[in-house]
């Protein structure tokens, strides 16, 4: 586990001073939990103080419930991701519910056909609020391989439902899922950002021969 | 048995229903009449010298395009574009249906392939299903692709699309759909997503 | 097994408990999203109580055109597709495809030398594939009657067989790997010395498997005896695999329709014998994929004792594939069952029509003769028993 960064201006509701600061320091729960960190100050030994919002927030966040939801191919992943060596469930969405009912996640991992659209819709409908959406891979997204010749593939999930966060490939791996999540878990938390591309990716694109 | 001999024996049994035997090639086919293909089934099954008692494959096919030698060229199917659009179909097809039947013996460990022509306009060809029973959704499957309507099926409903669709999807002159009720099929631009 | 389950009094008209009980008929949806029936699958049930009286299959849910992009597609370009059908055991498609093309080409007279090395190294990966597949059907079958463990142990160890696909083809699920002609690849150096490890550490896995759950009380009271199915139901519903095999009819394509070098391995073909129940109960479908994978792994130790140097991994084939006109239908044994494609060629490029015969497809029918007089719950087992993949039923 990495040390918490020194938070500092950015929380906005730090307004207590370095003397916290230093005592959070020493609460473990703290070190452990840095979006806690975020959120809540610590006034004394025994209390926090933060936006009732925010804490709502970090629980969220701290504990997505995904629906058991496998569609196709992608939801081998999504059950790899489940399991022995990618184990979600480190990051809070280990839980996978057998109903929409118990469920804030749903991920579509997989082809949405005609015939399937619907239900999802009924699906999301069912769920409670708040509820968000991972698209994961390019079938989801967007018709993926099935684009050309696909009479009975509806080309990209967000045509029924609201998509959230897109994990594209085909499939996606297990660690781009969790990359979705921990987006998904950003965008939950309320943090903007633009996807700023890395500069090895233009020295690797230059690299494939043509 | 040979494929040869299963022909003989055939013909002998259902003289005009039998239409032709393709020898030359490696996997011989015997081709019959759409009406008496319940009976020749029956038939393959039932006489001990032969008792295929496993249908592989039931696959229809179309036609269009080829005559019948098998000679011809392959029609264009139709397709959404790049942008996700549709492009019309003007020319409907004009080639056979035909449903192809894989059997094989448990027994004798000897294989046949069955293949039946019906006309495009009126597709209809007895059912195989109270012979194996497998065949009942093989030929659901081919009802729902093809539009092959079989005589006798217990159950002939589309299989794998639902049940008001419109059109019949694996015939070479199908014309990709737009929407499905409220379903969008049409593949449209990300730019037309985000005015959403 | 010699104490008679309750229900199965209930579910004979002529058990003395049925009489009395009389209650209203109740029709349930189950699925298509459902955590036990394997994806996307729906089963319209009707329910007497518990006892289930009639099952309909409602197949389409992951309808995906296949066979209209086979007619749009090139011979090579559709090969990604076939990954897709049966995704569990992409390799396994794969190959039958290729398998197909390879002997529709040869039937009409065109030459495909397959390098003796590429056989083996198709031979090695098909049969990881097929233990990587039993293992998933394994752990599921484990999640469905309610046992959670099975389930981690069992990806764990495909896990490592997925590190080996990964060197050997950079893809964890879709491989596309196999090739007309051969296959893509050599497989590399490092992959080869963890394949020689996987050999090594398998079997002491497999002892494993068989201890959390072949022989654990609960799980044998849950499947013995629950969806017998007998030899002649399952020929007249068109089952392979194991399926079949559970029922105790000895038919594999690798031994009875030798494709490819299978003919050169020593290996049996196990079939269920009804060691805890009756002959093709859950329970001896699902033996016949642990030992399978007994099997697998004996297929692979000889393989890779006896595969020669390196050497070509591709027939020399042209880059633009065109059969000639013909048609042909060829098959080889996949995870699930026998799997095949009929593929007419006009001599072009494009397959005219590429129909595949997918074995999970015809496996599944037979839920409609098995799921009578069954409770909701041995229902439920019996779905999982099947090991359905519903990328292959609707294709
Ligand atoms: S994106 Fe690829 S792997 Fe995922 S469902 Fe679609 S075809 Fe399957």
């Amino acid at each position: 586990m990495s040390e918490p960064k020194q938070t500092g201006p950015e929380v906005a509701f730090n307004v207590v001073g370095d003397q916290i600061a230093d005592d959070r320091e020493q609460m473990l729960d703290f070190r452990i939990d840095e979006d806690l960190a975020k959120v809540a100050t610590p006034r004394s030994d025994h209390v926090i103080v933060a936006r009732v919002e925010d804490l709502f927030r970090w629980a969220q966040l701290s504990s997505i419930w995904p629906m058991t939801f496998g569609l196709a191919c992608c939801a081998i992943e999504m059950m790899s991701a489940a399991g022995t060596r990618y184990d979600m469930d480190r990051f809070g969405a280990g839980a996978m519910r057998g109903t929409p009912r118990q469920a804030d996640l749903m991920i579509v991992s997989g082809t949405v056909t005609a015939k399937m659209a619907t239900r999802i819709k009924r699906l999301y409908d069912q769920m409670p609020d708040p509820k968000w959406v991972i698209a994961m891979g390019s079938c989801a997204i967007g018709g993926g391989p099935y684009f050309k010749y696909g009479y009975h593939v509806v080309k990209g999930v967000d045509m029924m439902v609201p998509v959230d966060v897109y994990v594209p490939g085909c499939p996606p791996r297990p660690e781009v899922l969790l990359d979705g999540l921990m987006r998904l878990q950003d965008k939950i938390r309320g943090k903007r950002g633009k996807w700023r591309k890395p500069k090895w990716v233009d020295e690797y694109i230059n690299t494939i021969p043509r | 048995m040979t494929e040869q001999e299963i022909y003989q024996r055939l013909q002998a049994r259902f003289d005009d229903s039998i239409l032709g035997f393709e020898s030359d090639i490696p996997q011989p086919v015997v081709s019959c009449t759409p009406e008496a293909v319940g009976d020749i089934a029956k038939y393959l099954r039932d006489d001990p010298a032969l008792s295929f008692d496993r249908l592989l494959c039931l696959s229809g096919v179309d036609y269009e395009g080829l005559d019948e030698k098998g000679k011809g060229k392959h029609r264009e199917i139709n397709r959404y574009e790049e942008d996700g659009t549709v492009n019309p179909v003007e020319d409907p097809g004009t080639g056979d249906l035909a449903v192809v039947y894989h059997l094989e013996s448990f027994k004798h460990h000897h294989r046949l392939c069955l293949s039946v022509r019906v006309p495009r306009e009126t597709p209809k060809i007895a059912s195989v299903g109270h012979v194996w029973i497998t065949a009942q959704y093989g030929e659901r499957e081919t009802y729902d692709f093809f539009g092959i309507e079989f005589e006798g099926n217990p159950d002939l409903r589309r299989l794998f699309l639902p049940e008001d669709w419109v059109g019949w999807p694996l015939r070479k002159d199908y014309e990709m759909p737009v929407r499905y009720n409220d379903v969008p099929l049409e593949g449209l631009g990300l730019a037309v997503r985000d005015e959403q | 097994m010699t104490d008679v389950r309750p229900h199965q009094d209930i579910a004979t008209p002529a058990g003395d408990i049925a009489k009395p009980i009389k209650s209203e008929l109740l029709h349930i949806n189950m699925g298509p999203q459902h955590p036990s029936t394997h994806g996307v699958l729906r089963l319209f049930i009707t329910t007497d109580g518990e006892m289930v009286t009639k099952v309909v299959p409602y197949l389409g849910y992951l309808h995906r055109c296949a066979e209209k992009i086979a007619e749009g597609n090139t011979y090579h370009q559709y090969i990604i597709y076939t990954d897709r059908m049966d995704y569990l055991a992409a390799m396994n498609c794969n190959w039958t495809y290729c398998l197909a093309v390879e002997n529709t080409l040869r039937s009409l007279g065109v030459e495909v030398e397959i390098p003796e090395y590429a056989e083996y190294v198709r031979v090695i990966i098909g049969e990881l594939n097929r233990i990587a597949s039993h293992l998933i059907a394994f752990g599921t079958y484990g999640l469905d009657i309610g046992a959670m463990t099975p389930f981690f142990h069992a990806l764990r160890e495909r896990e490592a067989i997925l590190n080996i696909f990964e060197k050997v083809c950079g893809a964890r699920l879709m491989y596309s790997y196999y090739d007309v002609g051969g296959v893509k690849w050599d497989i590399p150096d490092d992959a080869m010395d963890e394949i020689k490890l996987f050999i090594d550490l398998f079997p002491a896995k497999l002892d494993e498997y068989n201890e959390l759950l072949t022989g654990n009380k609960i799980f044998v009271e849950r499947t013995a005896n629950v969806g017998v199915l007998d030899a002649a139901t399952c020929i007249d519903y068109g089952c392979t695999g194991p399926v079949l095999r559970g029922s105790g009819v000895k038919h594999d394509l690798r031994k009875d329709d030798p494709y490819s070098i299978y003919d050169r391995f020593d290996f049996d073909i196990p079939v269920g014998t009804g060691t805890v129940g009756t002959v093709g109960d859950c329970w001896d479908r699902y033996h016949v994929r642990m030992l399978e994978m007994y099997e697998s792994w004996r297929i692979i130790q000889q393989a890779v004792d006896r595969i020669p140097p390196r050497g070509e991994v591709m027939a020399k084939m042209p880059k633009n594939l065109k059969v000639p006109p013909g048609q042909g239908y060829y098959r080889a044994e996949n995870p699930k069952g026998e799997m095949g494609f009929y593929i007419i060629s006009d001599g072009g490029t494009v397959p005219f029509r590429c129909k595949t015969r997918s074995p999970a497809f015809h496996n599944l029918h037979i839920i409609e003769h098995v799921g009578k007089g069954q409770m909701i719950s041995d229902l439920c087992a019996t779905i999982g028993s099947l090991d359905l993949v519903l990328g292959e039923i609707d294709r």
